[in-house]
């Protein structure tokens, strides 16, 4: 598992974490099942408050990426868990709209983006 | 028992006081060699010298150090009581030390002790006791955190006093030239040593029993720094 | 139970009073304790270790009360203050030793480790150690014994970068098995920015907030414009507001920033920013009064 904090970024640390630790569950760089590092071990690691990560990881968790028990940490939930299915729906939705926006531009017909995407997959 | 801990804490100050600590008893020895007929002399300056050395601790005691030695586990009366006993101790090994000098040279040089010398040691000791304990009680009033010159001065006074006095009555008794009024007293003495003995023992312990209550009075009710 | 419970701790002294101070530290956690210098900082320390006596108010630590048990407490403490505080004559040995007579759970092995690895000598008086290795020794003795909180008071000032790094993570490793806290009080920000988990902020004796540092950052942010839109900022509660020939700049409550005209730019604050504001408040303040 990586995290890579900036000080420039806008966003506050906590959601840096949660965003590159979401981003990695995604593509599957921290697989389903894995226990992640305590959330003490985490703030010692990168030099920062406890309160820091044990919210990243409370939201983490809220949303379904991970799940917390009392003494055996937190643990990564499955491919098959519905969350992580909704975020990939939500992602190939956006990518899709970004595709037609594009293609409208490039005043592409229906026929031709159907042809295009044929062509590419 | 926790007395012990602090009472071994101040003795390690002297570990590093090495010219003083090795200077005084060497003198000790040279003075009895030249004075030799003068027990009491030689045993006042002795018990002097204790009373200046045993406030050492308590002055050398910077307000950092006095935070580490507060913070140390133990009540303020454990403290009072080491630092007492570390004087009380000191006193004793150097009085004992300095019997044996003196009895040494004595032997050597080949006269007696006299009775009376022997007796008014220990009066000596005894009021070297109760010099000491004031000695502490008035340092723990007059605190911590006024300048070093003052405190310089106020550890120097009761030893000069004592030192001065004792042997003052010492020379004068000896040479029969006590005052009238003192007279009978000298008289008391010499028909009961043992009680005038045991009770001077008695009184200079309570006093320095007393010294240590009221020592210990003093500082609870204050900061420790 | 928290690692600290102070409330209503006041103290007074004949020019000085800290006045009616209340937080807790939860355990497992670092709090700053921050300040100008005369603030009430060493004050609230020496309190809080019973150097002192309370005038009113109480202080548990670890769930027991100074004034009931101060041997207890003083046991679970773990003081570093900004000076050495051994006697400066004596060696490393000299200080082991009085460690091991006094606490039956002194670590020797550890003691020894620390030395080891940050290079103390141990035939040189303490008293001509270097500031950095001063503070050191402290931790030694302090880390090889077993507390349940340090109180470090300034205890970082004065020291270089590198040793400062060390000592946050020296901090961050006493707190990780979430049974150990630390109140530390400073004015070096940097310390603060990255490991703190709450901050304390006192002025003039008197409390002035106790929150998490995140919160703390989540609530205030830099803004920063040109001189024509000073008014419209001045009109909302900006504190440490302070304009120059080409602009001004200032930090305000992240609810009162919305509204502002584009041209304002609106950036996060750290936490030496947020802190320096109120510091300058306060001084306008008694500016102000004298």
């Amino acid at each position: 598992m990586n995290i890579i904090l900036s000080n420039e970024s806008e966003l506050p640390i906590y959601r840096q974490i949660f965003d590159q630790i979401q981003e990695q569950i995604l593509s599957g760089a921290i697989p389903e099942g894995e226990v992640l590092p305590s959330i003490r071990k985490l703030a010692k690691e990168l030099g920062i408050s406890v309160i820091t990560t044990t919210r990243a990881y409370n939201e983490l968790e809220s949303e379904g990426y991970i799940v917390s028990r009392q003494g055996k940490g937190s643990i990564v939930l499955g491919k098959n868990n519905s969350v992580v299915r909704e975020q990939y729906q939500k992602r190939m939705e956006e990518a899709f709209e970004v595709m037609k926006v594009n293609a409208k531009y490039l005043e592409m017909s229906d026929e031709e983006i159907i042809r295009y995407v044929e062509e590419h997959l | 028992m926790n007395w012990v801990k602090f009472m071994k804490t101040d003795f390690l100050f002297y570990k590093y006081q090495k010219v003083v600590m090795f200077a005084f008893p060497v003198f000790v020895i040279l003075m009895s060699i030249y004075y030799s007929k003068d027990m009491i002399f030689i045993i006042s300056y002795l018990c002097f010298g204790v009373l200046i050395v045993s406030t050492t601790p308590y002055c050398l005691e910077n307000k950092n150090m006095s935070t580490f030695i507060q913070m140390l586990p133990g009540s303020d009366k454990e403290r009072v009581v080491g630092r007492f006993m570390c004087f009380g101790t000191m006193l004793m090994a150097a009085v004992a030390y300095g019997i044996c000098v003196v009895a040494a040279a004595s032997w050597i040089k080949g006269f007696p002790v006299t009775d009376y010398n022997m007796y008014f040691s220990a009066v000596a000791v005894a009021m070297s006791l109760i010099v000491g304990s004031v000695q502490f009680l008035i340092l723990y009033i007059a605190g911590k955190g006024k300048s070093t010159q003052w405190m310089n001065i106020l550890r120097m006074i009761p030893s000069f006093i004592f030192f001065f006095l004792i042997n003052y009555i010492g020379e004068k008794g000896k040479e029969g030239q006590v005052e009238s009024s003192l007279l009978w007293l000298a008289d008391f003495f010499a028909q009961n040593k043992s009680i005038c003995l045991i009770s001077m023992a008695a009184a200079a312990l309570l006093v320095f029993a007393g010294c240590i209550f009221a020592s210990v009075k003093v500082i609870q009710r204050r900061d420790a720094i | 139970m928290n690692a600290i419970e102070v409330n209503h701790m006041s103290k007074h002294f004949k020019d000085f009073s800290l006045q009616d101070i209340c937080f807790s530290l939860p355990k497992g956690y670092i709090m700053g304790y921050v300040g100008q210098n005369g603030a009430g900082k060493t004050t609230s320390i020496n309190l809080i270790t019973g150097l002192y006596q309370l005038t009113e108010g109480s202080v548990l630590v670890d769930g027991v009360s100074i004034k009931e048990d101060p041997a207890a407490v003083k046991e679970s403490i773990g003081y570093i203050g900004d000076e050495s505080y051994y006697y400066p004559e004596f060696r490393i040995r000299d200080v082991r030793g009085i460690m091991k007579i006094f606490y039956k759970d002194f670590d020797s092995r550890h003691f020894d480790d620390c030395i080891k690895r940050w290079k103390l000598p141990e035939n040189k008086k303490i008293g001509d150690f270097s500031r950095g290795m001063k503070i050191k020794l402290m931790f030694a003795g302090v880390l090889s014994r077993s507390t349940k909180v340090l109180l470090l008071d300034e205890a970082t000032s004065g020291l270089d970068p590198v040793t400062r790094e060390e000592i946050m993570e020296i901090l961050q490793n006493y707190i990780e098995d979430g049974e150990h806290s630390v109140l530390f009080s400073t004015h070096i920000m940097e310390d603060l920015e990255q490991i703190a988990d709450y901050i304390f902020y006192i002025e003039n004796g008197k409390k002035v907030f106790c929150d998490a540092k995140d919160d703390l950052l989540e609530n205030y942010v830099v803004v920063k414009g040109g001189r024509e839109d000073t008014e419209r900022v001045k009109k909302k509660t900006v504190i440490g507001f302070s304009e120059s020939e080409f602009g001004f700049y200032g930090v305000l409550p992240v609810d009162e920033a919305a509204g502002l005209p584009k041209e304002v730019l609106v950036e996060k604050a750290t936490v030496n920013q947020i802190i320096v504001a109120f510091q300058k408040e306060a001084n306008k303040r008694k500016a102000g009064m004298v």
